[in-house]
Protein backbone atom coordinates (compact mmCIF):
# COMPACT_ATOMS: atom_id res chain seq x y z
CA UNK A 1 0.00 0.00 0.00
CA UNK A 2 1.57 3.54 -0.81
CA UNK A 3 0.22 5.73 1.81
CA UNK A 4 1.85 8.95 0.49
CA UNK A 5 -0.45 8.34 -2.29
CA UNK A 6 -3.51 7.12 -0.31
CA UNK A 7 -3.22 10.54 1.87
CA UNK A 8 -3.38 12.42 -1.65
CA UNK A 9 -6.33 10.88 -2.23
CA UNK A 10 -7.73 11.48 1.14
CA UNK A 11 -7.08 14.45 0.84
CA UNK A 12 -8.54 15.91 -1.76
CA UNK A 13 -12.18 13.80 -0.89
CA UNK A 14 -11.81 16.11 2.53
CA UNK A 15 -11.33 19.01 0.30
CA UNK A 16 -14.46 18.07 -2.12
CA UNK A 17 -16.53 16.95 0.24
CA UNK A 18 -16.23 19.29 2.87
CA UNK A 19 -16.72 21.76 0.70
CA UNK A 20 -19.51 20.87 -0.41
CA UNK A 21 -20.90 20.40 2.85
CA UNK A 22 -19.72 23.84 4.13
CA UNK A 23 -21.53 25.67 1.10
CA UNK A 24 -24.58 23.93 1.89
CA UNK A 25 -24.32 24.87 5.39
CA UNK A 26 -23.79 29.16 4.66
CA UNK A 27 -26.95 28.95 2.22
CA UNK A 28 -28.98 26.91 4.60
CA UNK A 29 -27.88 29.18 7.69
CA UNK A 30 -28.10 32.46 5.14
CA UNK A 31 -31.52 31.05 4.03
CA UNK A 32 -32.86 31.04 7.79
CA UNK A 33 -31.61 34.17 8.59
CA UNK A 34 -33.55 36.15 5.12
CA UNK A 35 -36.68 33.63 6.19
CA UNK A 36 -36.60 35.27 9.72
CA UNK A 37 -36.33 38.93 8.24
CA UNK A 38 -38.70 38.55 5.69
CA UNK A 39 -41.41 37.47 8.42
CA UNK A 40 -40.55 40.17 10.57
CA UNK A 41 -40.77 42.87 8.16
CA UNK A 42 -43.83 41.20 6.91
CA UNK A 43 -45.09 41.36 10.41
CA UNK A 44 -44.27 44.93 10.63
CA UNK A 45 -46.13 46.24 7.36
CA UNK B 1 -41.43 32.38 0.02
CA UNK B 2 -41.43 28.99 1.88
CA UNK B 3 -37.88 27.65 2.29
CA UNK B 4 -35.72 25.83 -0.41
CA UNK B 5 -35.55 22.48 1.61
CA UNK B 6 -39.34 21.99 2.13
CA UNK B 7 -39.43 21.82 -1.47
CA UNK B 8 -40.53 18.06 -2.78
CA UNK B 9 -38.42 18.24 -5.68
CA UNK B 10 -35.29 19.70 -4.39
CA UNK B 11 -35.24 17.08 -1.83
CA UNK B 12 -35.00 14.38 -3.10
CA UNK B 13 -32.79 15.94 -5.62
CA UNK B 14 -30.39 16.27 -2.56
CA UNK B 15 -31.05 12.73 -1.64
CA UNK B 16 -30.19 11.06 -5.39
CA UNK B 17 -26.96 13.19 -5.04
CA UNK B 18 -25.92 12.23 -1.66
CA UNK B 19 -26.64 8.61 -2.68
CA UNK B 20 -24.60 9.46 -5.97
CA UNK B 21 -21.49 10.98 -4.25
CA UNK B 22 -21.45 8.01 -1.61
CA UNK B 23 -21.57 5.43 -4.16
CA UNK B 24 -19.20 7.30 -6.57
CA UNK B 25 -16.88 7.09 -3.69
CA UNK B 26 -17.05 3.54 -3.05
CA UNK B 27 -16.59 2.70 -6.92
CA UNK B 28 -13.45 5.03 -7.29
CA UNK B 29 -11.96 3.85 -3.69
CA UNK B 30 -12.90 0.20 -4.55
CA UNK B 31 -13.12 -0.15 -8.31
CA UNK B 32 -11.69 2.20 -10.21
CA UNK B 33 -8.70 1.44 -12.31
CA UNK B 34 -6.26 4.43 -12.64
CA UNK B 35 -6.01 6.48 -15.66
CA UNK B 36 -1.95 6.69 -16.34
CA UNK B 37 -0.45 3.23 -16.78
CA UNK B 38 3.08 3.64 -16.38
CA UNK B 39 1.81 5.77 -12.73
CA UNK B 40 1.62 2.40 -11.56
CA UNK B 41 -1.60 2.21 -10.23
CA UNK B 42 -1.32 5.08 -7.26
CA UNK B 43 -4.16 6.27 -5.62
CA UNK B 44 -2.73 9.52 -6.18
CA UNK B 45 -4.34 9.03 -10.28
CA UNK B 46 -7.83 8.30 -8.38
CA UNK B 47 -7.81 11.70 -7.76
CA UNK B 48 -8.17 12.18 -11.77
CA UNK B 49 -12.31 11.35 -10.97
CA UNK B 50 -12.78 14.24 -8.52
CA UNK B 51 -10.58 16.80 -10.72
CA UNK B 52 -12.24 16.50 -13.86
CA UNK B 53 -15.34 16.48 -12.57
CA UNK B 54 -14.91 19.33 -11.09
CA UNK B 55 -13.17 21.02 -14.39
CA UNK B 56 -16.14 20.18 -16.43
CA UNK B 57 -18.37 22.05 -13.71
CA UNK B 58 -16.70 24.87 -13.30
CA UNK B 59 -16.73 25.28 -17.45
CA UNK B 60 -20.78 24.21 -17.18
CA UNK B 61 -21.01 27.32 -14.88
CA UNK B 62 -18.53 30.09 -16.98
CA UNK B 63 -20.77 28.66 -20.58
CA UNK B 64 -24.22 29.59 -17.98
CA UNK B 65 -23.00 33.04 -17.77
CA UNK B 66 -22.30 33.22 -20.72
CA UNK B 67 -25.36 32.94 -21.84
CA UNK B 68 -27.41 34.10 -18.85
CA UNK B 69 -25.26 36.98 -19.85
CA UNK B 70 -25.99 37.57 -23.37
CA UNK B 71 -29.70 36.85 -22.36
CA UNK B 72 -29.89 39.68 -19.93
CA UNK B 73 -28.42 42.07 -22.14
CA UNK B 74 -30.63 41.39 -25.10
CA UNK B 75 -34.15 41.53 -22.81
CA UNK B 76 -32.86 43.27 -19.41
CA UNK B 77 -34.62 40.81 -17.27
CA UNK B 78 -33.43 40.79 -13.58
CA UNK B 79 -33.95 36.84 -13.80
CA UNK B 80 -31.07 36.46 -15.90
CA UNK B 81 -28.78 38.41 -13.86
CA UNK B 82 -29.15 36.58 -10.90
CA UNK B 83 -28.60 32.81 -13.30
CA UNK B 84 -25.25 34.74 -13.97
CA UNK B 85 -23.99 35.54 -10.90
CA UNK B 86 -25.73 31.99 -8.93
CA UNK B 87 -23.58 30.10 -11.89
CA UNK B 88 -20.29 32.36 -11.76
CA UNK B 89 -20.39 31.84 -7.70
CA UNK B 90 -20.93 28.24 -8.26
CA UNK B 91 -18.30 28.23 -11.41
CA UNK B 92 -15.81 29.56 -9.34
CA UNK B 93 -16.46 27.33 -6.38
CA UNK B 94 -15.51 24.20 -8.99
CA UNK B 95 -12.68 25.95 -10.27
CA UNK B 96 -11.32 26.75 -6.87
CA UNK B 97 -11.58 23.25 -6.71
CA UNK B 98 -9.55 22.49 -9.74
CA UNK B 99 -7.14 24.75 -8.58
CA UNK B 100 -6.58 23.09 -5.30
CA UNK B 101 -6.95 19.15 -6.37
CA UNK B 102 -4.59 19.63 -9.51
CA UNK B 103 -1.39 20.86 -7.20
CA UNK B 104 -2.15 17.88 -5.19
CA UNK B 105 -1.83 15.33 -8.07
CA UNK B 106 0.68 17.49 -9.53
CA UNK B 107 2.79 16.67 -6.41
CA UNK B 108 2.00 12.95 -7.01
CA UNK B 109 2.18 12.47 -10.67
CA UNK B 110 5.28 15.17 -11.42
CA UNK B 111 6.70 15.42 -8.44
CA UNK B 112 5.91 19.25 -7.99
CA UNK B 113 2.78 20.82 -7.35
CA UNK B 114 2.89 24.19 -9.83
CA UNK B 115 4.49 24.24 -13.38
CA UNK B 116 4.17 27.45 -15.53
CA UNK B 117 2.71 25.62 -18.10
CA UNK B 118 -0.41 26.58 -20.72
CA UNK B 119 -3.30 24.42 -18.78
CA UNK B 120 -2.63 25.52 -15.38
CA UNK B 121 -1.74 29.00 -16.74
CA UNK B 122 -4.72 29.41 -18.44
CA UNK B 123 -6.80 27.96 -15.30
CA UNK B 124 -5.46 30.69 -13.41
CA UNK B 125 -6.43 33.44 -15.31
CA UNK B 126 -9.81 31.83 -16.17
CA UNK B 127 -10.12 32.00 -11.98
CA UNK B 128 -8.67 36.14 -11.78
CA UNK B 129 -11.01 36.76 -14.59
CA UNK B 130 -13.76 35.85 -12.29
CA UNK B 131 -12.72 36.98 -8.85
CA UNK B 132 -12.34 40.39 -11.06
CA UNK B 133 -16.29 39.52 -11.94
CA UNK B 134 -17.03 39.57 -8.53
CA UNK B 135 -15.04 42.63 -7.55
CA UNK B 136 -17.14 44.57 -10.20
CA UNK B 137 -20.46 42.89 -8.45
CA UNK B 138 -19.36 44.15 -5.29
CA UNK B 139 -17.83 47.55 -6.37
CA UNK B 140 -19.83 48.30 -9.68
CA UNK B 141 -21.95 51.39 -9.32
CA UNK B 142 -25.76 50.98 -9.04
CA UNK B 143 -27.16 48.04 -9.37
CA UNK B 144 -28.23 48.51 -13.61
CA UNK B 145 -24.52 49.32 -13.94
CA UNK B 146 -23.05 46.13 -12.30
CA UNK B 147 -25.64 44.09 -14.14
CA UNK B 148 -24.86 44.98 -17.41
CA UNK B 149 -20.81 45.40 -16.94
CA UNK B 150 -20.51 42.04 -15.17
CA UNK B 151 -22.81 40.23 -18.16
CA UNK B 152 -20.26 41.70 -20.53
CA UNK B 153 -17.55 40.29 -18.18
CA UNK B 154 -18.99 37.70 -18.45
CA UNK B 155 -19.21 36.80 -21.65
CA UNK B 156 -15.54 38.17 -22.13
CA UNK B 157 -14.25 35.83 -19.61
CA UNK B 158 -15.76 33.06 -20.75
CA UNK B 159 -12.97 32.66 -23.93
CA UNK B 160 -10.59 31.67 -21.70
CA UNK B 161 -12.41 28.16 -21.45
CA UNK B 162 -11.63 27.01 -25.13
CA UNK B 163 -8.34 28.49 -24.46
CA UNK B 164 -8.35 26.62 -21.25
CA UNK B 165 -9.36 23.33 -23.13
CA UNK B 166 -7.67 23.52 -26.41
CA UNK B 167 -4.44 24.65 -24.41
CA UNK B 168 -2.42 21.55 -24.63
CA UNK B 169 -3.16 21.22 -28.28
CA UNK B 170 -1.38 24.94 -28.96
CA UNK B 171 1.57 24.38 -26.88
CA UNK B 172 1.82 20.87 -26.40
CA UNK B 173 5.48 19.85 -27.02
CA UNK B 174 6.58 20.50 -24.14
CA UNK B 175 4.08 19.75 -21.60
CA UNK B 176 3.64 17.13 -19.35
CA UNK B 177 0.65 14.63 -19.09
CA UNK B 178 -2.22 15.23 -18.11
CA UNK B 179 -5.73 13.48 -17.60
CA UNK B 180 -6.86 14.71 -20.98
CA UNK B 181 -4.53 13.53 -22.80
CA UNK B 182 -4.96 9.16 -23.66
CA UNK B 183 -8.44 9.46 -22.63
CA UNK B 184 -9.91 8.05 -25.12
CA UNK B 185 -7.02 4.82 -25.02
CA UNK B 186 -8.39 3.92 -21.29
CA UNK B 187 -10.74 1.06 -20.08
CA UNK B 188 -14.63 0.98 -20.22
CA UNK B 189 -14.18 0.50 -16.51
CA UNK B 190 -12.15 3.92 -16.12
CA UNK B 191 -14.76 5.72 -18.23
CA UNK B 192 -18.02 4.45 -17.00
CA UNK B 193 -16.50 5.54 -13.33
CA UNK B 194 -15.64 8.85 -14.68
CA UNK B 195 -18.62 9.37 -16.23
CA UNK B 196 -20.67 8.59 -13.52
CA UNK B 197 -19.22 11.05 -11.31
CA UNK B 198 -19.27 13.61 -14.11
CA UNK B 199 -23.21 12.88 -14.02
CA UNK B 200 -22.94 13.16 -9.99
CA UNK B 201 -21.12 16.60 -10.09
CA UNK B 202 -23.31 18.19 -13.12
CA UNK B 203 -26.64 17.05 -10.98
CA UNK B 204 -24.92 18.81 -8.13
CA UNK B 205 -24.02 21.53 -9.71
CA UNK B 206 -27.67 21.52 -10.96
CA UNK B 207 -28.53 21.56 -7.49
CA UNK B 208 -26.63 23.84 -6.08
CA UNK B 209 -27.15 26.70 -8.56
CA UNK B 210 -31.00 26.16 -7.78
CA UNK B 211 -30.41 27.16 -4.42
CA UNK B 212 -28.47 29.84 -4.75
CA UNK B 213 -30.73 31.25 -7.18
CA UNK B 214 -33.39 31.22 -4.28
CA UNK B 215 -31.45 32.63 -1.86
CA UNK B 216 -31.09 35.85 -4.53
CA UNK B 217 -34.42 35.91 -4.60
CA UNK B 218 -35.09 35.94 -1.11
CA UNK B 219 -32.36 38.65 -0.88
CA UNK B 220 -34.51 40.46 -3.21
CA UNK B 221 -37.93 40.39 -1.90
CA UNK B 222 -36.34 40.95 1.82
CA UNK B 223 -34.57 44.31 0.07
CA UNK B 224 -38.23 45.44 -1.36
CA UNK B 225 -39.83 44.49 2.17
CA UNK B 226 -37.14 47.07 3.60
CA UNK B 227 -37.26 49.74 1.12
CA UNK B 228 -41.17 49.64 0.74
CA UNK B 229 -41.25 48.98 -2.78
Amino acid sequence: MDYKHLGYFVTVCIIVFGSVISWWLKMFLTERKILKRISLLEEEK
Amino acid sequence: MNSFNSKRIPNIMAVIIIIMLGAGLKIVVDYSLTVDKEAGYLWAQKIFYYHVPSAWTAFLGYFIVMIAGVQFLRTGNRKWDQIGVASAELGTFFCLLILITGPIWGQAAWGQPWTWEPRLLTTLILFLLYVGYFMLRQFGGHYERIARNSAVLGIIAFLDVPIVYLSLKFWSADTQAHPQLGMSEQSSLVLNVFFFNLATFTLLFIYMVWYRIHILKLKQKQLELTHGL
